[in-house]
């Protein structure tokens, strides 16, 4: 049965965003999920699962089960749980929570995301499940997401934020690991799964860089990339897509962006503005992370994390954390 | 280093033993000359500053066995650091050859001892030009570098980038056409050398220059390298072949001297940014390093 969806973000907001977005030239990824974005996503990632956000292989939902069932006590299986899904997109993990709710856990699940159009899909995906379900089209990095989480889940006996697949590492980690720090409790986990770097080596650094410039050989996918642009009326002919690297230190990251290069001036109207783009002007549309593990469980830990666990699979990591008694 | 090169002059002494003794007693000489002049002078390892040119000196003759070569391996900083050594003491003590290469591996003269007529204002071409007289200058020069580079690591680190630049653009393109690590007779290296500035067409010390700037650099000219040469720590180079630069990666030492600071591609065309943080010269051939920026 298809469920309503919850909004806490108006679509006009996320125009004024975008146009924002295009003004200083670094569009947010989640505009990539909307509208007709969203069914182009869907698309490529059903034709090439492994090459969205996960690297080499990616983890399956037992993955995630077995974590976290190590973590998961009698008492708490009797626990009132929100299972918060942070950019839950399609819901690919539906088949975690039906087996968690199968097992008998008193769960909730709430998936949110910033496209609604996303959330539709997930709509779809969840509608013969038969678990406890919620879905909230939201921005968890704007500032009143933490108000109105709270008003949906304050009840709830323990809350479970969860960042599954490659949500985690498309955010600046200095943004959302304080966004983080302000919305989960004491008593709440926060589960995040990232991209690892085999070693903090250049040949290794190089490796990573040569799988993800294979993504520019594929024009379908790219063009999905590229969706914000052509929203706004950039033709993709009058540019071409690049990716460049930075190294995030403090987090032990290196960032592999997606980058639009102008090669035309364009001229655009969006929502009643003229943009000019000039040539060799970029614009900022996706970033994947890959951390050391070390540095990031540090990173937590010094935003007021108390590190609970991880795993490693291949080039995927599952991390657990709670907030340190303040 | 020390213990090495002590056992370098015990080597050296035991081999001339062997030697024709016109030979070994002006070698002998040579040797004696420079632990003389060179006495109390320390490098900034702080060790005996004769250690490095009887490794030089030491080292040419294993490979050649030449004793004007040798000879002037162990006096090649004799005129260049010790006061009471002058250029005129050196040719008439060790004779014109000697004194010619000698004279030739001395940095900061413009002329030559016997050809005051020849004057250089650019010390790259004053070498290159007695190396085109006479190819030990090239081969002596070679060999103190070398022995520089490998105990670069008492230098401070902007010293080590400098001293590696330098090695980069004009030495390691040197040895590459000298064939140093090929064995050749000296003969055979001094036509080595005329055949291959003959089909290049290098008629002048600026040709030959410039044909080994272009060596490992792009759109290099005298005012790029004095630019480079005096910040050569601060520079952000630029590669644009992938597989040279993934060549490099896998080498176990490269990654400890290089910061990188971007990779980029639009699908057809590569480049890396990377500067150096200490001094290290690249044994691998068409590098093509362009200057890209300027660290701040």
């Amino acid at each position: 049965m298809l469920i309503p969806i919850h909004s806490f973000i108006s679509d006009l907001r996320l125009e004024q965003d975008l146009l924002r977005g295009i003004k200083v030239r670094r569009i947010e990824q989640k505009h990539r999920y909307t509208e007709k974005g969203a069914q182009k996503f869907y698309e490529s990632y059903i034709s090439n699962p492994n090459t969205e956000s996960y690297f080499g292989s990616s983890l399956a939902w037992n993955d995630y089960l077995n974590f976290f069932k190590r973590y998961i006590t009698y008492a708490d299986k009797l626990q009132k749980l929100a299972f918060v899904l942070l950019g839950c997109g399609k819901v690919l993990e539906r088949d975690l929570i039906k087996t968690l709710h199968d097992e008998g856990h008193n769960l909730h699940f709430i998936g949110v995301d910033s496209s609604h159009a996303m959330l539709e899909l997930a709509n779809e995906n969840l509608k013969d499940y038969d678990f406890d379900k919620m879905l909230i089209c939201a921005d968890f990095t704007e500032d009143n997401f933490t108000t109105e989480i709270n008003r949906v889940i304050g009840s709830f006996d323990k809350r479970l934020f969860a960042f599954l697949g490659g949500t985690f590492s498309v955010f600046i980690p200095t943004d959302i690991v304080d966004t983080l720090a302000n919305i989960v409790t004491d008593n709440d986990m926060l589960w995040v799964e990232v991209l690892l770097r085999e070693d903090m080596t250049e040949r290794n650094n190089l490796m990573l860089f040569k799988h993800f410039a294979k993504r520019l050989e594929r024009s379908t996918r790219i063009r999905n990339d590229a969706y914000p642009i052509e929203k706004m009326g950039i033709p993709f002919e009058n540019g071409e897509m690049t990716l460049e690297t930075i190294k995030e230190p403090a987090v032990g990251a290196i960032n592999f962006k997606y980058v639009f290069l102008m090669k035309k001036k364009t001229r655009i109207h969006f929502r009643n503005e003229m943009i000019t783009l000039l040539p060799d002007e970029k614009i900022e549309l996706l970033n994947i992370r890959a951390y050391d593990s070390e540095k990031l469980v540090n990173f937590f830990e010094e935003h007021g994390f108390k590190f609970i666990s991880s795993e490693r699979k291949k080039n995927r990591g599952q991390f657990l954390f709670q907030l340190k008694e303040k | 280093m020390a213990d090495s090169s002590i056992q370098d002059e015990r080597e050296f002494r035991e081999m001339m033993a062997e030697v024709d003794p016109s030979i070994s007693s002006r070698l002998l000489v040579a040797l004696d000359f420079a632990k003389g002049a060179h006495a109390g002078q320390t490098r900034k390892s702080g060790e005996p500053f004769i250690l490095h040119p009887i490794a030089v000196g030491y080292g040419l003759w294993k490979k050649y066995e030449d004793p004007e070569l040798a000879a002037a391996g162990f006096l090649h900083d004799t005129i260049e650091d010790c006061e009471d050594v002058s250029r005129g003491k050196i040719y008439e003590v060790f004779g014109d050859t000697v004194g010619f290469l000698v004279d030739a591996a001395t940095k900061n003269l413009y002329d030559f001892h016997l050809r005051p007529e020849v004057v250089f204002e650019d010390k790259i071409e004053r070498l290159l030009w007695a190396g085109m007289q006479d190819m030990r200058v090239l081969l002596l020069k070679i060999a103190d570098r070398e022995h520089n580079i490998s105990t670069l690591a008492h230098l401070k680190n902007n010293r080590q980038v400098r001293m590696a630049f330098e090695t980069q653009a004009i030495f390691q393109p040197l040895r590459n056409i000298l064939r140093i690590d090929t064995k050749m007779t000296l003969p055979e290296s001094t036509k080595n050398l005329y055949d291959f500035l003959e089909k290049n067409n290098l008629k002048s010390p600026k040709d030959l220059k410039e044909f080994l700037y272009q060596q490992c650099y792009q759109n290099f000219n005298d005012d790029v390298y004095k630019l480079v040469y005096e910040d050569s720590d601060k520079i952000i180079w630029e590669i644009e072949d992938m597989t040279i630069y993934e060549n490099l990666c896998n080498l176990s030492d490269f990654q400890s001297y290089i910061d990188v600071i971007s990779m980029w591609t639009n699908g057809r065309q590569f480049k890396v940014l990377l500067s150096f943080k200490k001094g290290y010269v690249i044994d691998e051939p068409n590098i093509s390093l362009k200057i890209s920026s300027f660290k701040n």
